[in-house]
């Protein structure tokens, strides 16, 4: 535990200096507060303004929102290795005792953990989200999205650079909630490809009542997770050697 | 210490092996050189030691455990010194030593006395990144002694320091092994492996040419003559002497007396010199 404290530590005394990955923690505690305070205000100025049902759409923005998370900590995890990749950290990692099975535990279970807590929290705390038993697949896909979206990183970009560049890209994912809510059948299933397409499926279809659906997405989903992150840690590896 | 018996390894991929047969054993205490020109294969002997390729074949010997086998606590028992130092570079001095220092379950050295014995206490609040490279190579000795290893594997230790900060890297070294760690080098500089090591090997196209103290090689490869370099009339002439009797050596004598000396060399050879007449290849 020592030695995983200790790369902790070393962790905040980046973030507290580099305000780019900072965001990364802060933002997600952020969104808890625009859900909290903004939703409601945005909603009954819609209605007065424009007669605008804004809450119509309650659990597209509960799930636009909830996909975010992961991207937050799993691109700082993401762009802190391509750090220590270009600095050859993790060949250095890779001669002590934290070896380098224990550099890519702590790497990927750190934004893991962090979506956990701040997606548990978006959760219970923002006022938009449903509070049902189907969250739980919600919570275990983005908690395997944010180590995906930190290989993902590492994996395609050859330094910082190309780490920040390919990280605004992750946009892109706003796809699979957007694709989920408003696309009908069968055109929706087109997205099935994007990774946060499964977790909206499953958060939505269980606000629909449908609970075998949303058992369905997510165990589909978990396997394409499982087998993304996979390819993707090989690829990661590859160009680490 | 080390026992290497039959060691041969072929990286994924590649057509020929890289070691093809290496047999050697590494005393306690001794400071062992690796030679060899770039690509020869003692980096991988190097990543084999410490436990970084395990696909090899033969037997691998450390510390009493074969390395195939061993586990992250091996490296609570050595310390590695890559060429270019890896640091974080937005982190002082004494962070990057105190986080490093923080992965060892084992008793540590004070990060404070081991820099003020390196020279480098005043820079112990500077950012990596403002270092010079010998500082850099200095901070990566540093590291890598930071735990109190048995085994010390060096790579290229002196390599882009000046005269000044390579001597100081040599006596670190050498004060090492005065405290009974085992040192193993791997370097293409003939004269800091000639200045440090007990014995070398001569690491070429994945075999080992010879093995054997630098001091006793060039007792036994070496020429014992003196060269005169002399004017006669206009014309530089040289010519070679015996050291042995050269004080009763008449000609020698006389040349002394009659011809402006130019210059006067004894013929020793040099390490370099013997690398190149045993294995008919140059370190670049």
């Amino acid at each position: 535990m020592k030695k995983y404290r200790a790369l902790l530590l070393g962790d905040i005394r980046q973030l507290l200096t580099d305000p780019m990955l900072m965001s990364s923690l802060v933002g997600p505690l952020m969104l808890i507060i625009i859900a909290r305070l903004g939703f409601p205000i945005l909603s009954d100025w819609l209605v007065q303004d424009y007669d605008f049902l804004l809450d119509e759409y309650i659990s597209f923005a509960a799930v636009f929102l909830l996909i975010v998370i992961p991207m937050l900590p799993g691109s700082m995890s993401g762009l802190l290795m391509l750090d220590e990749r270009d600095e050859n950290m993790v060949t250095y990692f890779g001669v002590t005792p934290l070896a380098r099975a224990g550099y890519f535990r702590y790497r990927l279970l750190l934004p893991s953990l962090l979506t956990f807590l701040l997606s548990v929290l978006f959760i219970l705390l923002s006022g938009i989200t449903e509070i049902q038993p189907e969250n739980i697949y919600t919570v275990i896909l983005l908690v395997l999205e944010a180590p995906i979206l930190a290989l993902f990183l590492t994996a395609f970009a050859a330094n910082k650079v190309e780490g920040l560049a390919l990280s605004k890209a992750s946009g892109l994912l706003f796809v699979g909630p957007v694709t989920a809510y408003f696309v009908p059948e069968p055109w929706t299933y087109l997205a099935v490809w994007v990774p946060t397409y499964w977790p909206a499926q499953s958060y939505l279809t269980g606000i629909a009542g449908h609970s075998l659906a949303s058992v369905g997405w997510f165990v589909i989903g978990l396997v394409f997770h499982v087998v993304l992150l996979t390819k993707l840690f090989h690829v990661f590896l590859r160009r680490t050697d | 210490m080390i026992m290497v018996k039959n060691l041969q390894f072929k990286y994924p991929g590649a057509a020929e092996r890289t070691l093809r047969g290496l047999d050697f054993s590494i005393r306690p205490g001794e400071i062992f050189g690796f030679l060899g020109p770039s690509g020869a294969g003692k980096s991988t002997t190097q990543k084999i030691l410490i436990g970084s390729l395990k696909q090899y074949e033969g037997e691998v010997q450390v510390l009493g455990k074969e390395i195939r086998t061993v586990g992250s606590d091996y490296y609570e028992r050595i310390g590695v010194a890559f060429e270019f130092p890896n640091f974080y570079q937005k982190f002082t001095v004494i962070e990057n030593l105190r986080l490093f220092q923080s992965l060892y379950a084992g008793p540590t050295e004070d990060p404070r006395i081991l820099l003020a014995k390196l020279g480098l206490e005043d820079a112990a609040h500077q950012k990596v990144s403002q270092l010079s490279k010998g500082m850099k190579m200095r901070l990566n000795f540093c590291r890598s002694i930071l735990h109190r290893p048995e085994v010390l594997f060096l790579d290229e230790p002196t390599s882009g320091l000046d005269p000044v900060n390579s001597k100081i890297m040599k006596e670190l070294i050498l004060e090492k092994k005065s405290e009974g760690a085992t040192v193993i080098i791997t370097t293409h500089n003939m004269q800091a492996a000639e200045e440090l090591c007990d014995r070398v090997a001569f690491i070429v196209d994945g075999h080992i040419k010879l093995i054997d103290s630098p001091r006793d090689l060039k007792l036994r490869l070496g020429v014992r003559q003196i060269r005169v370099e002399y004017r006669d009339n206009q014309e530089l002439k040289a010519e070679d002497f015996a050291i042995d009797g050269i004080g009763g050596n008449e000609r020698f004598l006389q040349l002394l007396r009659q011809y402006p000396i130019e210059t006067m060399h004894s013929r020793e050879t040099t390490l370099e010199q013997i690398f190149i007449d045993v294995t008919g290849r140059t370190l670049t």
